[in-house]
């Protein structure tokens, strides 16, 4: 038999400053069987309820006023006074462009959704965080899920120790 | 980096477990009758994309046709333009107007590259937000023809050209 995802369990904070895209995601995740959306269109409010707590699941554009999404995510993964610094966060952008990628993600985002977006992407990043979630890597420089995706075969004492391009033993 | 740990920190597992069931839901993997159901939701949606942008469009074409002969755009002005494009750049291909995304990218990159006001940009901003507004206007969904494709190679030449 196989596995399904009854998202009226999961609890959103959505986070948009344009109404239409807030909206439209609102539906997308009221279609799929949410009943606990919580909507923010600026940081501040945004920030108001993650400090509340009780949120499983972010979803937020980059471009905020006055802050960022990405001040956002350095919130929850960094500060002190986060309540829960493994609550995942998807960044869901029109600043699609590969900066923007490798920034989220090197500032702990979960998953990047370039918008425009099809429902299918949408769908497929919030399928991984529930079902599938990554491990959380805590670093001197990075906190945040583990970047790598795939497992691969390493024959050697330490890995990140080892130079790049080094021949492999 | 000699004696700083690297963590590692299994996830709680705890919203898997509250969601992920055997009964209820949708797949992990969407089926193609569930993919249906939630394109229905934007395309319900569609109509309120056009009036919504095309009020948009509409207010900025009064606001440069407002504009005195030979006044430069204001950098507030530009930052709008900025803003109206990002946005219309994000949702037309969720909507199926992805020549809409690539116009409005094309006016995104041309506003942010201004450092300095010159007498072209209220032309070059004026030429994509009526290109915008005729793919708007005529429905032209998906990526168009020949013409929209000259069209969109114009803008971008013209960007390129009067900075």
């Amino acid at each position: 038999m196989a596995e399904k995802i009854d998202f009226s369990k999961v609890r959103f904070l959505i986070v948009d400053p344009n109404g239409l895209a807030l909206q439209m995601l609102n539906d997308i995740l009221a279609m799929l069987g949410a009943n606990y959306v919580r909507r923010a269109t600026d940081y501040d409010k945004a920030m108001a309820v993650i400090k509340e707590g009780g949120i499983d699941i972010v979803i937020t554009e980059r471009d905020l006023t006055p802050l960022s999404g990405i001040d956002m995510l350095d919130y929850i993964r960094k500060d002190p006074a986060s309540r829960d610094r493994l609550l995942p966060v998807i960044v869901l952008t029109a600043r699609s462009e590969e900066p923007f990628v490798i920034e989220a993600r090197d500032h702990g985002a979960n998953e990047f959704v370039a918008k425009p977006y099809t429902v299918d992407s949408l769908y497929k990043r919030l399928a991984a965080i529930i079902a599938f979630p990554r491990p959380y890597v805590n670093a001197p420089t990075y906190f945040g899920p583990e970047r790598r995706r795939r497992q691969q075969p390493f024959n050697g004492p330490d890995r990140r120790g080892v130079d790049p391009n080094a021949t492999p033993r | 980096m000699a004696g700083q740990k690297v963590q590692i920190i299994q996830p709680s597992g705890d919203l898997r477990k509250r969601a992920v069931n055997f009964k209820t839901g949708f797949g992990v993997v969407l089926s193609a009758g569930e993919t249906q159901k939630l394109q229905n939701v934007v395309e319900k949606s569609s109509e309120k994309f056009v009036r919504d942008i095309g009020a948009t469009l509409r207010k900025l074409r009064e606001d440069l046709a407002a504009l005195p002969d030979g006044e430069l755009l204001s950098l507030a002005m530009l930052q709008r333009v900025g803003n109206d494009a990002i946005d219309i750049k994000g949702l037309g291909g969720t909507f199926k107007f992805p020549l809409l995304t690539q116009i409005a990218k094309s006016l995104h990159d041309y506003v942010l590259q201004i450092k300095t006001p010159s007498a072209w940009n209220a032309v070059i901003v004026g030429h994509h937000i009526d290109a915008l507004y005729v793919v708007l206007a005529q429905r032209i969904t998906g990526f168009g023809g020949q013409i929209e494709s000259e069209l969109l190679a114009a803008l971008r030449a013209a960007s390129a050209k009067y900075k």
